[in-house]
C-alpha cells in the first residue's frame, strides 16, 4: 500500500476515528486503526466491537493495500507535521512509512488479518437532514443513567415513525423525550432501536460536522444501527433490553403550569444552589401569586432565595426539586421561555420550551426535603 | 505440658518442675521479679545461646547479707535432688519466693551479692542443687545472679527447649513487659555481644513506648490522658474504690489480626483478661471492622482487693470484682481518646531497620529473633527483604543518647541503589524525643487546611498539609460525611428522599417479608417509600436522595439482610446506624470517579466537619498520612 | 462430532446436539478436572454456534501471546488491571473471560465488564457466546456481580462457565445452569491424543498427565521432575524418614523459585500421596514408575491416616494459595504438621 494525502484530511479523520478506538489493552489490534488505499481515496476504519467508524479522504494511490496502524499514535504524530502532503507507505513488515517535507518517521503496525470485519450497511431505509439527530441527542443525552439497571439503560430509545423521529433518555429520576416531525413514508409501522450511549456521542459529533445541507442516510437491521454521512459511516450495535414505557411516565393530569424566563430561572438555580446539599442539590420552589422562589439551605452552612417573577395565580405550593436535573434541561432547551407543569409536591413535574414547534417534554420526579 | 505425656513416668516427674522453671524466660521472670522487689533501678541481663549457655541478672538493689544468700538456697541446696520427690515438692510449692532454690537444682547457679551498708560481699556457688561454694568476696552493691547450663542435670527437660530464637524470643519479650511497665527503671538485655534493650530511665511512659518502638508506632499510638473513675460504695462496710487508667491505643488505621499487640497491665502486671479485650474491642466499634484489633498498652491501677489474681496458675488471668464497671470504664476512656485525637493513619512505609520491636506487637518481635534476622546485626538489609516484611539486616541496637551528627538509615527496599553497602551505620537516635522538628500533629483535625494537590487513580485525594502529605479515599471519605448526615437527618426525621419515575418493584424473601414489616417505619425515616405490593412484593417509590435508581434495589435488599441477620437483637439506634451505613456506602462518590478541584475542596471540607473523619461506619481508615518527618528522613534530610 | 477434540465423548456430544438443534441454553456449566478440555470443548461450542472457528481458537488462554499478556498483566498494579479488565474477543462474538492477576482470579470488574458487553446485540446473527473460564475463581462478589446478569439474561446471550468442582459455586449460580461433567481420559484416548499432537516421550507424559490432555501438552518433563523430587522429600521429611534438614535444602531452592507456585506443587504431591496409596493396596499400575522404590519404602512407612491428613493439608494449601499465603513458610508447617501426624 502506499498512497499520499493532504495532512489536514489525514489528521481530521483520524480525530473522528478517535472517540472509537479501543482504550482497553486486552485486544492490541483494537487500539490500531485500519487503513485502505483504493480508488483514490484511503478509508480509515476504528472499532472497539460494539461501535464502528469508517472515515474516508482523498488521496492520491500509488499502489493499492491496506494495514493497521496504532491509532494514537499515528494521529499524535499527524497533528505535529506541517500543512503539507503526507506519503504513506505500508511495509512488508507491517511496518508504516511516512514522509512528509522533511520528516521521515516507520511506525510498527500489525497485520490486518485479525483485524475484525465491519458489517455491511443494507440499504438506506430513510434520509434524514444533517444537524438534527444531534440536535435532539443534545436534548435527551443528559438524561441517560451511566449505570445499567433493571428500568435504566446505558442509552437511548430511538423511534422512527412515519410522520418523525422520537428519542427518549431516562435515568429513573426524570425523563427527556423530544421529537422531530418528518415525512418518513418508508419506515412503515415503526422501527424502534436502543442506540448506545457511546454511539450517541459520536453521532452528535459527525453529524455537528456534516455539510448543512446534507442529509444522513440511516439504516438498521437486527443487530445494528448505521448511520451514513456519504464520507463518513458510523455503525453500532444496538443494545438489547427493554426500554421502560415512556407513555406510561408522561404526566397526563398537570393542572398547574407558570411560564418562566429560562435564563433567569437558570441564573437564580445556579446561585441558590450553591447553598443546596452536594450530593442531592435538593430545592424548593415555592410557586406563588406572581413569583416562584427557590430556595435552598444547608442547616450549618448557609442559606439562600430568589425570586422569578410569574403570572400564576393559583394556589400556593412547595415543591422539591434536584437542581441539578433543572439546570440540565435549562442549559439544553433552545427557547427563551420555558414553562413548568405541576399538580402537587409529590406528583412528578415537568418542563417544556415554549414558543417552539420542537416537541420537547422533560419529566421530573420530585424530591421530599 | 502435652509434651511431657510421652515421656517416661519417672523422668516425666522431674519435669514437674518445668511449672516454675520451663525455660530461660521463666528463669528470667523469677530473678527480674527478685530484683523488682529488691528496689533495683537497674537490671542488666545478659543471655548466652538464648539463654540455654547462660543468664546473668545483675540489679543494683538492696542485696542481701551472707546468710540470707545461703537461706535463699537452704530449703534444697543440700538435697542432691537426684530424687524425683523432691522436684515434684519443689514444683507443687510453686510461689515466686521458692523459685531460686529450683532453678539452682537445675543449672549451674553462681550469685554475687552485697546489701547495702555491708563491707563485703558472698559469693555462693550451686549446681544441680548441690552447695559447692560460699565465700567472701568483693561486690558491688546489689545482686548477680548468673545461671549457666540450663537444664545440664535433666536432659529430658533440655531436649525440650526450643532453638535458641525461640527461647531468646520469649526472654526479649518478657523484659520489654517489665521496661514497660516501669519506665522509671533501666533496663539493659545483652544476647552475646548484641545489644537487644537499652532502655535508660525515663520520667514518662511515653518515653519508654518511645525507647521501645520507635517514633513510627508512637506516631499511630494516641496517649490516653490518664482517666480515673470512681466506685461510690455499695453499703456502708464497703469503702469507695477507684481505678485510674492510662496508656497508649492505636489510631483504628491500625488494624492487627489478632490480639498480640494489646498489652494489658493491672497494677503494674502484665494480664489477659478477656473482659478488657471486649471492653477495648467495644471502644472501636464502628471505628474498625470486625474482625481487627487495634495495638493497645493499658494501665490499670486499682485497689489490690479489686482484683483476684489467682484466677490461672500462671498469674496472667485476673478476675475483678466490679467486672461490668471496669468495662465500662475503659471502654468509654478509650473510645473518647480515640474521638478526641481524630488521629490519621500514616503511611505504611517500608521497615527502618534499626527500630526495636518495630512494629510493635512482641509476637512479631519474637518472630523476627525466630526467623533469625537477628543473626547478622550489622549487615544492611538485603534485597530479599521484601516492603513491609521486616528486614534481614534487623538489628536490635537499641536507642542511645542522640548522637549529633548526620546519619544514616540504610535503604531498606533498594540496597543496591546505593553506591556502596552502609557497614557501619550510625546508632539510631530515638532514646529521647528528638527536638527540632515537633513529633507532628497527627490529628484529622488539621484536614480544613489541607491544599488538595488532586487525585490519584480518580480514587484518592492527594493534599498537602502542614505536617505533610495526606491521602484521602473519596469513597470512605464521603461515606462517612453522609453517614452523619444520614443519621441527623433521621434524627430530625427529615430524611431526603428522591421519588422515582417509575416505582421499582422487587420480590423479597420471605424473611426479607418479615424484616420489612418490623423495620418499614425506620425506612421511612431514612427516606425510603415503600409499599407492600401484592405478596413477597415490594413497591419502591422513593429512595434516599443521592441513590441512584440503579442501586436502589440491591440497598433494600441489604438494608433488610443486615437487618435480619445481624440487627434482629438491636436497638432502635443499632438499627438506623445499620441503615445509615448502607445508605452513605450507596450514595458515596465511588472510587474511579473523577473529581473537579471544587469537589475536593467541598469534600475535605465536609470530611474535617464530621466528627469522626478517621474512618467510614465499616471501620476502614479514611485518610493517610505521610508526615513532613517521615518525608525527610526518607530524603535522608535527618 | 466435534474433530480434534479427545476423549469426554458424551459430554461433546451432548454440546454437539445441543448447538445443532437450536435450542441452547443461555447457561452452561462444564466441570470436571483441570486440563481435560473443559474450555477446549466450549470454544468448539461456540464456533458451532458462531462460525469462524479460527478466531475462537485465538483466544485459547494457553496460547503463548495469551499467556504472555497474563503474565504481563502480573506485573501491573491491581487499580491498572481493574481499568482495564482482562477479556480476549478475536470473534466479535465470542467474549472469553479468564482468571486474572497473580492470584488468577476473576475479577469484579471483568463481570461488570461482561455485564456492560452482555447488553449489546450480536454483530452478526443471533447469539453471543460468553466463556467464563474457571468461575471457581471468581470471588463471592463477582459471583455475586455475574448474577445479576444470570438472573436476566438478553436473549442472544449464551454463558459458557467452566469449574473445576461444580459444587464450590454458589448455589444460585449452579441452579441457573445446565451442568455437564467432564472427566479424566482413558489412556487409550490419552495416546490417541499425544499421538495426534506428535509430543516427545509419550509414555512418560500420559502417565504423569493423569487423564488431563492439557496437563500432557504443557508438561515440562524437567520442570515436573524437579518439582517431584521436591515433593517426595517433603513427603519423606514429613513421614520421619528423613531428617528435617534435607527437606530445608529443597525449601531453600524451592522457595526462591517463583515458577513453582503452591497450586502445581501440590499436584504433583497429590498424584504420589495417590501411588502411595495404591502402593499400599499391592496395585502396581502407578504413574510414578520411576520413582516405585522410594514410594514403596514411604507406603510401608506411613499409615492411612497420614496419607488422609496430607491429602486434605494439601487441598487446603491450594486453596490458602489464593488468599496469597507465604509459600516457604505454608510448606514448612505443611512438612512439621506432617511429621507431628506420623
Amino acid at each position: 500500500m502506499e498512497f499520499t494525502v493532504s495532512k489536514t484530511d489525514l489528521a481530521r479523520e483520524l480525530g473522528l476515528s478517535q472517540g472509537v478506538v479501543e482504550k482497553k489493552t486486552t485486544i492490541p489490534i483494537l487500539s490500531n486503526v485500519l487503513v485502505e488505499a483504493g480508488d483514490g481515496q484511503v478509508q480509515i476504519t476504528a472499532t472497539d466491537l460494539e461501535l464502528g467508524i469508517r472515515c474516508s479522504c482523498p488521496a492520491k494511490v500509488t499502489k493499492r493495500g491496506s494495514g493497521t496502524i496504532p491509532a494514537r499514535r499515528l494521529l499524535d504524530y499527524v497533528r505535529l507535521l506541517p500543512d503539507a502532503d503526507l506519503q504513506v507507505k505500508m511495509l512488508d513488515n507491517q511496518w508504516a512509512s511516512l514522509v512528509c517535507g522533511r520528516s521521515r518517521t516507520r511506525i510498527a503496525g500489525m497485520s490486518r488479518e485479525s483485524y475484525p470485519e465491519l458489517p455491511v450497511m443494507p440499504d438506506p431505509m430513510v434520509n434524514i437532514p444533517a444537524g438534527l439527530l444531534s440536535s435532539m441527542i443534545k436534548r435527551t443525552g443528559f438524561a441517560i443513567s451511566s449505570e445499567e439497571s433493571r428500568f435504566t439503560l446505558n442509552g437511548a430509545l430511538l423511534l422512527l415513525k412515519a410522520d418523525g423521529i422520537i428519542m427518549v433518555s431516562t435515568d429513573g429520576h426524570r425523563l427527556a423525550l423530544t421529537e422531530s416531525k418528518l415525512d418518513l413514508p418508508a419506515i412503515g409501522a415503526q422501527f424502534r432501536a436502543l442506540l448506545p450511549k457511546k454511539a450517541m456521542v459520536e453521532l452528535e459529533k459527525l453529524d455537528s460536522e456534516a455539510a448543512a445541507d446534507s442529509v444522513v442516510r440511516f439504516s438498521g437491521d437486527e443487530n445494528h444501527l448505521f448511520f451514513d454521512f456519504g464520507q463518513r459511516l458510523l455503525l453500532s450495535r444496538k443494545l438489547t433490553g427493554n426500554f421502560p414505557d415512556f407513555d406510561r411516565v408522561l404526566p397526563k393530569d398537570v393542572p398547574r403550569s407558570v411560564e418562566l424566563n429560562r435564563d433567569e430561572l437558570r441564573g437564580s438555580l445556579e446561585r441558590v444552589s450553591q447553598f443546596a446539599d452536594e450530593r442531592s442539590r435538593s430545592i424548593r420552589l415555592h410557586v406563588g401569586p406572581g413569583e416562584v422562589k427557590i430556595h435552598s439551605s444547608i442547616s450549618d452552612t448557609g442559606e439562600s432565595e430568589e425570586s422569578v417573577p410569574v403570572d400564576y395565580d393559583g394556589p400556593e405550593m412547595e415543591i422539591g426539586f434536584n437542581a441539578q436535573y433543572l439546570l440540565e434541561f435549562l442549559r439544553a432547551v433552545e427557547t427563551g421561555t420555558v414553562s413548568l407543569h405541576f399538580k402537587d409536591p409529590n406528583s412528578a413535574g415537568e418542563l417544556r420550551p415554549v414558543g417552539s414547534s420542537t416537541i420537547y417534554r422533560y419529566v421530573v420526579m420530585p424530591m421530599r426535603i | 505440658m502435652g509434651k511431657i505425656r510421652i515421656l517416661s513416668d519417672q523422668i516425666a516427674n522431674k519435669i514437674a518442675a518445668g511449672e516454675v522453671v520451663e525455660r530461660p524466660a521463666s528463669v528470667v521472670k523469677e530473678l527480674l521479679e527478685n530484683s523488682m522487689d529488691a528496689g533495683a533501678m537497674t537490671v542488666r541481663i545478659d543471655v548466652e545461646a538464648g539463654g540455654r549457655r547462660l543468664i546473668r541478672i545483675a540489679d543494683d538493689g538492696c542485696g542481701m547479707l551472707r546468710d540470707d544468700a545461703l537461706l535463699a538456697f537452704e530449703r534444697h541446696a543440700t538435697s542432691k535432688l537426684s530424687d524425683a520427690k523432691d522436684l515434684l515438692a519443689i514444683a507443687t510449692l510453686g510461689f515466686r519466693g521458692e523459685a531460686l532454690p529450683s532453678i539452682a537444682s537445675v543449672s549451674r547457679l553462681r550469685l554475687e551479692t552485697r546489701a547495702d551498708g555491708d563491707s563485703t560481699g558472698t559469693r555462693v556457688e550451686i549446681a544441680g542443687g548441690r552447695l559447692l561454694r560460699c565465700e567472701d568476696v568483693p561486690a558491688p552493691r546489689g545482686t548477680s545472679i548468673e545461671v549457666a547450663d540450663l537444664f545440664f542435670n535433666v536432659p529430658a527437660r533440655k531436649k525440650f527447649l526450643r532453638s535458641e530464637q525461640t527461647e531468646l524470643a520469649h526472654v526479649a519479650s518478657l523484659v520489654t513487659h517489665y521496661g514497660l511497665a516501669r519506665p522509671e527503671k533501666a533496663f539493659l538485655l545483652n544476647h552475646g555481644r548484641s545489644t537487644l534493650l537499652d532502655l535508660p530511665p525515663v520520667e514518662t511512659l511515653r518515653e519508654r513506648v518511645y525507647q521501645v518502638f520507635g517514633s513510627r508506632m508512637l506516631e499511630d499510638l494516641i496517649e490516653l490522658e490518664p482517666a480515673e473513675r470512681g466506685l461510690e460504695a455499695a453499703s456502708d462496710e464497703d469503702k469507695p474504690l477507684s481505678f485510674r487508667l492510662r496508656g497508649f491505643v492505636s489510631a483504628p488505621s491500625v488494624q492487627k489480626l489478632n490480639r498480640n499487640s494489646i498489652y494489658l497491665f493491672v497494677n503494674g502486671r502484665l494480664i489477659r483478661d478477656r473482659l478488657l479485650l471486649h471492653a477495648l474491642s467495644a471502644a472501636y466499634y464502628n471505628l474498625m471492622p470486625p474482625a481487627c484489633f487495634p495495638v493497645a498498652l493499658l494501665f490499670i491501677d486499682c485497689d489490690f482487693e479489686e482484683v483476684d489474681v489467682n484466677v490461672h496458675p500462671a498469674k496472667t488471668e485476673v478476675r475483678f470484682r466490679h467486672g461490668s464497671f471496669v468495662h465500662d470504664f475503659v471502654r468509654d476512656t478509650v473510645r473518647e481518646a480515640l474521638i478526641a485525637a481524630k488521629p490519621a493513619a500514616a503511611m505504611p512505609m517500608p521497615p527502618r531497620p534499626p527500630q526495636p520491636g518495630e512494629g510493635l506487637p512482641y509476637s512479631e518481635f519474637s518472630q523476627r529473633i525466630e526467623a533469625g534476622a537477628f543473626a547478622a546485626p550489622e549487615t544492611p538489609a538485603g534485597p530479599d527483604s521484601a516492603p513491609g516484611k521486616p528486614a534481614a539486616g534487623f538489628d536490635l541496637r537499641p536507642p542511645q543518647a542522640p548522637p549529633r551528627r548526620l546519619e544514616f538509615d540504610p535503604p531498606v527496599a533498594r540496597p543496591d541503589l546505593d553506591p556502596k553497602p552502609v557497614l557501619h551505620r550510625a546508632p539510631d537516635s530515638h532514646s529521647l524525643l528528638p527536638d527540632g522538628l515537633p513529633l507532628a500533629d497527627a490529628s484529622l483535625a488539621s484536614l480544613s487546611d489541607l491544599h488538595p494537590l488532586g487525585q490519584l487513580h480518580d480514587s484518592f485525594i492527594i493534599a498537602a498539609g502542614r505536617d505533610g502529605l495526606w491521602i484521602i479515599d473519596q469513597h470512605v471519605a464521603h461515606e462517612r460525611i453522609l453517614f452523619e448526615q444520614v443519621l441527623e437527618q433521621q434524627a430530625e426525621g427529615r430524611a431526603e428522599s428522591q421519588r422515582l419515575l417509575m416505582p421499582l418493584v422487587v420480590r423479597l424473601t420471605p424473611s426479607q417479608q418479615i424484616e420489612f414489616a418490623r423495620i418499614a417505619a425506620e425506612m421511612e425515616r431514612s427516606g425510603f417509600e415503600c409499599e407492600p405490593f401484592g405478596n413477597r412484593t415490594l413497591a419502591i417509590k422513593a429512595v434516599p436522595a443521592g441513590v441512584s435508581p440503579a442501586d436502589a434495589e440491591s440497598l433494600v435488599s441489604e438494608i433488610l439482610d443486615v437487618s435480619e441477620q445481624e440487627l434482629r437483637q438491636a436497638s432502635a439506634d443499632d438499627l438506623r446506624r445499620g441503615m445509615a451505613a448502607s445508605i452513605a456506602c450507596r450514595a458515596a462518590i465511588k472510587i474511579n470517579t473523577r473529581l473537579d478541584a471544587a469537589k475536593i475542596d467541598w469534600l475535605l471540607r465536609q470530611l474535617a466537619a464530621t466528627s469522626c473523619p478517621m474512618s467510614c461506619p465499616h471501620g476502614r481508615p479514611i485518610a493517610l498520612r505521610y508526615t513532613t518527618r517521615e518525608i525527610l528522613r526518607s530524603f535522608h534530610r535527618i | 462430532m466435534f474433530p480434534n477434540f479427545y476423549g469426554n465423548s458424551q459430554a461433546a456430544g451432548r454440546l454437539w446436539d445441543i448447538a445443532r438443534s437450536g435450542r441452547i441454553p443461555q447457561t452452561l456449566l462444564l466441570s470436571g478436572p483441570e486440563g481435560i478440555g473443559k474450555a477446549t470443548l466450549a470454544r468448539r461450542f461456540a464456533a458451532l454456534v458462531l462460525g469462524d472457528p479460527g478466531r475462537i481458537e485465538l483466544d485459547d488462554v494457553s496460547r503463548e501471546p495469551n499467556q504472555a499478556l497474563i503474565a504481563e498483566r502480573e506485573k501491573w498494579t491491581a487499580e491498572k488491571r481493574n481499568e482495564d479488565p482482562l477479556v480476549f474477543s478475536s470473534h466479535p462474538d465470542f467474549l472469553t473471560f479468564a482468571p486474572d492477576g497473580p492470584l488468577r482470579q476473576i475479577s469484579i470488574p471483568q463481570m461488570r465488564l461482561l455485564r456492560e458487553k452482555a447488553q449489546f446485540q450480536p454483530l452478526r446473527g443471533t447469539r453471543r457466546v460468553f466463556l467464563i473460564d474457571r468461575i471457581d475463581r471468581a470471588n463471592e462478589q463477582a459471583a455475586n456481580s455475574l448474577l445479576k446478569t444470570l438472573e436476566e439474561p438478553p436473549p442472544h446471550l449464551v454463558i459458557v462457565m467452566t469449574a473445576e468442582n461444580a459444587y464450590d459455586l454458589l448455589p444460585t449460580i449452579r441452579s441457573r445452569a445446565v451442568m455437564i461433567q467432564l472427566g479424566r481420559l482413558s489412556d487409550e484416548e490419552m495416546e490417541a491424543f499425544v499421538r495426534a499432537r506428535g509430543l516427545d516421550d509419550p509414555a512418560r507424559r500420559i502417565a504423569l498427565a493423569a487423564g488431563s490432555p492439557g496437563a500432557a501438552a504443557t508438561l515440562d518433563l524437567e520442570l515436573y521432575t524437579a518439582r517431584r523430587a521436591a515433593m517426595l522429600a517433603l513427603l519423606e521429611t514429613g513421614a520421619g524418614a528423613s531428617p528435617f534438614s534435607s527437606w530445608a535444602k529443597v525449601a531453600e531452592s524451592l522457595s526462591t523459585r517463583k515458577q513453582d507456585r503452591i497450586e502445581d506443587l501440590m499436584n504433583v504431591l497429590l498424584l504420589l500421596l495417590e501411588d502411595i496409596l495404591l502402593l499400599q493396596n499391592n496395585v502396581s499400575s502407578i504413574r510414578n514408575r520411576d520413582l516405585e522404590r522410594p514410594l514403596a519404602t514411604l507406603a510401608r512407612r506411613v499409615s492411612f491416616g497420614w496419607l488422609r491428613t496430607a491429602a486434605a493439608q494439601a487441598a487446603e494449601l491450594c486453596a490458602l494459595a489464593r488468599r496469597n499465603i507465604q509459600k516457604p513458610l505454608a510448606l514448612d508447617a505443611f512438612v512439621i504438621s506432617l511429621t507431628r501426624a506420623a
